[in-house]
């Protein structure tokens, strides 16, 4: 109930807070509701209604009926309760509803009438005790401090727990004031009693300060009360004592002070005072809160082991100073020291006793009349100890719990002040060294200017980079460094403020100008700078030379320009132009030429120029004529620079005569060195002295150095060129088939003999496999294995033979030869391959095979023929002599037709030599033979049949036909008919002259011979023994030789 | 017991008329020599023989469909060569091979053990 008062609105019941109340509710109130017995309190005209915790359980009142008139909350029985109520308001006297077990109190206020009524319940247990018993209890128990004093000599008749504490728990009843409470005495309580008890008039004090000896042997203590003194009458109305009754506000005015004291230094602190006076003031502001008490504070050194500051007001100046620099862990250093050691709060409740520190800090302490202290450590952010706040008490004794909040509150502002402090100096020192930095940053100027632009700080770097001094500059605008390059300075200056001022800085890279007017390249940038209303109090420029960055980027411009003129150039001369043309464009340059230095040393080449209203100098030069300076430039391979022929030493007059008569009056000579020995060089003249900067030099050198890499690449790639073209050529018109193809299958190339000798194109075999199909039939797979070998197993060089189809489906021979495989630029591998076509080689090979055996079966038979013509012989034979000149003939008329038919390697012979060869065995005979007929070839076997046919039938005419007798003749006459598509011989033996032809009786061998052997050709031969003469005719078809010529 | 025929293929007549009287003096019938492969069809067709003697050459034409058609009537033939045996066709290359010029009496004695088996 009591938090519920707290938190009511009160003000609809009575107005304003409750300590706005009048003194008499407010009292009543409080006692109300703290009382343990179940308690009402009625007040006003309508007895509104209040009552506690112990009410509401016994009769079961709720909590919102707090505050409401008695007539509402009573509704139902309220005219049975209303007399007892307005009785004891006109009566003024207490009343026991015995059957209800209350009591009622008439409460009276300040004008002693009665203004409301306390109800009581009777206790459970006690409920027997009388109305004074109760209200004796009541009092006793009652929130606020209260006494009786009776007599003029305020002696306390009744005081309660409340008042007993205040008073120090001493025996005060029945004792006058002035004996009861002797430190009262000089306080001014007796005057105020004295008052109120004569005039009778209620006194009210409202933070009274009073100091009490609350403790027996401790020290006094200074209290803040709320108090009303309120006279007592006896019936007759004359004063016969006084009742005291109050609030002991001290802790809520403490907190008061406490607070008002603490906003006071921190607004010390932020309005940046030093710390020793906040310190100061901390320390002075400790007795304003408590009167026994004094401070002391020291603060530890940077690195905390010793005390370097102490702040100690008044009489304790003295004691402070002697813990300067002394160090945290000396005995001397005594509480503060060892506060700060362990971070804690040390007290020391007697010092005199105390054994723990040295004896020098005890003296100390006594020797300023400190008796007890306590110390606590100051901490900054961090919890780390930075100092120690001291309060000393001029009695023994420990700190209450007033003086452990004042310990607080002195360690917490003082870390606050320390800290400020700290933050503050960092600051200080941040500005320090900005300004070292502004001024030791010489590699920028950096400077500032008032919000109108003009100059107001110029720091070292400045003065360097711009030419002008501190001296000169301050005060003048800002433009003086602007180059008029880009616009009028005045006017870029503007413009720059103004977006600095627009957008807080603006930043820019520009030509600027130094005092002596020469350009350089830099860039900028301007901030601008404000106040905390954010007003332009002026502006920074900070600016950085970055004219060598500017040189290096327009070098890395100009060789971009030049490699890319160059790059799609192939023909040398054209780049030695080219880049000649460029450099001087970019350096105005007058005359750049390239020229080439003999073998020997003796001449040069000018073949390269460019120039502007020069004379030319292409063409060849004796270097002699230009003198021994250049001589020894080549040789050396430097470059040279020269700013002024006529003036310049290393020249000799003969030099300067020369150079000057080509218009050159200054020139850089880049020789180019190849293997040691200077092969070329590139030179830029000037038409008038020029001093040539290092960067251009630089820009020549290079100039010579790309050209000279770009024509040597172009000629190596011409020559590459030339070589790949020759084999390329060779690839084309080798005489032997080529292919080359990839381990994908693609057939990236096969040269014209390929074409030629297979009929494919390359659109027939794009595709390896294609070929391979085309190529090989069904041959394919075992070539596509050993390709498939080739490319996974690297074998160095692979070669077989291989039976290929041309397009026209000719077969062909081929030794295919691969190489191991290479590798092409996107990675694949390829593979050469070439191949011997061989087939011809292999067909005379077979030819050659064919004719040994055809040889061999051909001796073979022949001896077989000769072998059989010797049986057959000597069969018919009876003598030796006739077999000899028989076989001996056979044999030669073989011999013969062999040696007609291998003659000049012909496959065969014609008629007319086989016969003539037969017949013309005897040179007398020879006349007695007609020849008749064609030329009719005949091969080889035909041929050597007909000749063994035609040798019977001579060697039968000569012995017994017409060639025996010396007129005889014989005839032989052939011809050529066609029959069925074959042509066929015909001849006829015929012989006439002889001795007349009989029959023969037997068959000998010779005829057998002349009838028989012709049919192993397809022929025949027919013999007629006609008597005048002999007559055979031959039927032999003739087969269509090849070899016929 | 009656002679045995044997048929005798040789283009060659004066070496085919050798062989005849050969073989006819051992006491073999012998047909005449016939000299190309129409005649020796000719001859197989209208006689029967035991054995036969085949030149391989027959004027520049092989003997082999001779030889197969000998095969086929299951009467054995000697090859009368003078390539070698390395020189036959394929069909006949393990025919009993006689290589000129010949021993009268191999010849004879291959015949006999021929027409014996």
């Amino acid at each position: 109930m009591a938090r519920y008062l707290n938190h009511h609105d009160w003000s609809a019941i009575w107005p304003g807070a409750p300590v706005h109340w009048p003194q008499e509710l407010r009292i009543s109130t409080s006692l109300c509701l703290e009382l343990s017995l179940p308690a009402a309190l009625f007040w006003g005209s309508d007895f509104r209604m209040i009552f506690n915790d112990a009410w509401a359980a016994q009769t079961g009142g709720k909590p919102e009926e707090n505050g409401k008139p008695a007539r509402e909350v009573f509704a139902d029985r309220w005219e049975s309760i209303r007399p007892h109520l307005e009785q004891v308001l006109s009566t003024g006297k207490v009343k026991h509803l015995e059957n209800l077990h209350y009591t009622l109190h008439p409460l009276r206020g300040s004008d002693d009438r009665v203004s409301g009524i306390l109800i009581l319940a009777a206790d459970t247990v006690r409920h027997n005790g009388n109305g004074e018993e109760r209200l004796a209890e009541v009092f006793k128990q009652a929130p606020s401090f209260m006494c009786i004093l009776k007599g003029p000599d305020h002696v306390f008749e009744r005081v309660n727990d409340l008042y007993r504490q205040l008073a120090g728990n001493r025996q005060i009843l029945g004792k006058p004031l002035a004996e009861a409470l002797p430190d009262t005495e000089d306080q001014g309580i007796k005057s105020l009693l004295d008052k109120v008890y004569e005039t009778g008039e209620t006194f009210t004090a409202t933070d009274f300060r009073i100091t009490l000896q609350r403790n027996a042997g401790m020290p006094a203590e200074e209290r803040f009360l709320d108090f009303t003194y309120q006279p007592l009458r006896e019936s007759g109305g004359t004063i016969n004592g006084i009742f005291v009754q109050g609030i002991d506000q001290t802790g809520r005015k403490r907190t008061e002070l406490l607070l008002l004291e603490q906003k006071r230094l921190l607004e010390l602190i932020a309005s940046g005072n030093p710390l020793e006076k906040i310190l100061e003031e901390l320390c002075q502001a400790v007795p304003r809160l408590n009167r026994q008490a004094r401070s002391s504070i020291l603060i530890t050194g940077k690195k905390h082991r010793s005390f370097s500051r102490f702040t100690s007001p008044d009489r304790m100046t003295s004691f402070g100073e002697r813990f300067k620099g002394l160090s945290t862990g000396d005995p001397a250093s005594g509480t503060c020291g060892e506060a700060v050691t362990l971070g804690r709060p040390v007290s020391c409740p007697n010092i005199a006793e105390d054994t723990r520190y040295s004896e020098e800090w005890r003296n100390l302490c006594l020797a300023h009349g400190i008796k007890a202290c306590h110390s606590k450590p100051i901490t900054d952010m961090d919890g780390q100890p930075i100092g120690s706040f001291m309060l000393c008490f001029d009695q023994p004794g420990n700190p209450d719990k007033w003086e452990y909040r004042l310990a607080e509150f002195g360690t917490h502002i003082a870390g606050i002040a320390i800290e400020q402090n700290r933050i503050g100096s960092a600051l200080r020192e941040g500005e320090e060294r900005f300004r070292t930095m502004v001024e030791s940053a010489t590699e920028y100027a950096i400077f500032t200017l008032d919000p109108e632009g003009r100059i107001d700080s110029w720091n070292t770097g400045a003065g360097r980079l711009l030419g002008w001094s501190e001296e000169e500059v301050i005060g003048r605008s800002g433009e003086i460094i602007f180059h008029g390059d880009d616009g009028e300075p005045a006017e870029k200056a503007k413009e720059e403020i103004l977006l600095a001022h627009k957008n807080g800085s603006a930043s820019d890279e520009r030509p600027h100008v130094r005092k002596d007017g020469s350009r350089f390249w830099a860039s900028g940038m301007m901030m601008s700078m404000q106040d905390d209303q954010g007003k332009v109090t002026g502006f920074v420029k900070i600016l950085q030379d970055q004219t060598e960055r500017k040189q290096r980027e327009e070098r890395d411009k100009y060789v971009i320009t030049l490699s890319d003129t160059l790059r799609p150039l192939s023909d040398p001369a054209e780049i030695l132009n080219e880049a000649a043309r460029v450099l001087a464009r970019h350096l105005d340059i007058s005359r750049v030429n390239y020229g080439e230095i003999s073998d020997d040393g003796a001449w040069v080449r000018v073949t390269a120029e460019y120039r502007e209203d020069v004379p030319s100098i292409l063409g060849r030069h004796q270097i002699d004529d230009y003198g021994p300076t250049l001589m020894n430039i080549f040789r050396d391979g430097h470059t040279l620079v020269i700013p002024d022929v006529t003036t310049d030493e290393r020249l000799t007059e003969q030099e300067r005569i020369t150079q000057t008569g080509i218009a050159t009056y200054a020139y850089v000579i880049v020789p180019l060195v190849k293997k040691g020995r200077p092969v070329a060089f590139f030179v830029a003249h000037q038409s008038a002295p020029r001093t040539w900067t290092k960067s251009e030099v630089s820009l020549i050198e290079e100039t010579a150095g790309r050209t000279w890499a770009a024509v040597e690449q172009t000629r190596a790639e011409e020559a590459l060129r030339v070589q790949e073209e020759q084999l390329r050529r060779i690839f084309q018109n080798a005489p032997i088939p080529i292919i080359i193809h990839a381990d994908d299958g693609e057939v990236l190339q096969i040269n014209n003999t390929w074409m030629d000798l297979t009929g494919y194109t390359m659109e027939d075999a794009s595709v390896f496999k294609t070929w391979l199909s085309q190529a090989y039939g069904i041959g394919r797979n075992i070539f596509k294995d050993s390709i498939k070998h080739l490319f996974t197993n690297g074998q160095k060089i692979w070669s077989d033979d291989f039976n290929i189809l041309t397009r026209k489906g000719e077969k062909r021979i081929w030794n295919f030869s691969a190489s191991s495989p290479g590798t092409l630029h996107d990675g694949r591998r390829f593979i050469v391959g070439m191949a011997l076509d061989i087939t011809g080689r292999k067909q005379a090979e077979y030819t050659q095979r064919l004719l040994l055996g055809e040889l061999n079966h051909r001796v073979k038979n022949t001896l077989a023929t000769i072998q059989s013509i010797a049986t057959q012989t000597l069969r018919q034979t009876t003598n030796p002599e006739d077999f000899v000149d028989s076989f001996n003939g056979r044999i030669r008329a073989l011999s013969a037709a062999h040696t007609l038919l291998t003659r000049s390697g012909r496959e065969g012979a014609y008629v007319g030599e086989t016969l003539r060869r037969q017949l013309a065995l005897r040179d007398n005979e020879t006349d007695r033979v007609d020849y008749s007929g064609p030329a009719v070839f005949l091969a080889s076997q035909p041929a050597l049949h007909l000749a063994l046919v035609i040798h019977e039938l001579g060697t039968n005419a000569r012995k017994y036909g017409a060639l025996a007798s010396p007129k005889g003749r014989v005839g032989v006459d052939w011809k050529l008919e066609t029959a069925q598509g074959q042509s066929i011989l015909k001849l006829t033996w015929s012989e006439t002259g002889g001795p007349e032809v009989k029959p023969p009786e037997k068959t000998g061998f010779g005829r057998k011979l002349i009838e028989q052997s012709l049919k192993g050709v397809g022929g025949e031969a027919v013999l007629m023994f006609k008597p005048p003469g002999l007559q055979c005719s031959i039927t032999l078809p003739i087969k269509k030789n090849r070899s016929e010529p | 017991m009656t002679a045995k025929r044997i048929l005798l293929v040789e283009d060659e007549y004066l070496v085919g008329l050798d062989i005849q009287s050969i073989l006819t003096d051992a006491g073999f019938d012998v047909s005449e020599p016939a000299m190309n492969i129409g005649a020796a069809l000719d001859l197989i067709k209208n006689n029967k023989f035991d054995a036969a003697v085949l030149d391989v050459n027959l004027g520049g034409q092989s003997s082999e469909e001779i030889a197969a058609r000998l095969t086929d009537l299951r009467i054995p033939f000697i090859l009368l060569t003078g390539y070698g045996r390395e020189n036959l066709p394929p069909e006949v290359v393990d025919a009993t091979v006689v290589e000129k010029p010949f021993d009268e009496q191999k010849l004879i004695e291959t015949i006999r053990n021929l027409s014996l088996a």
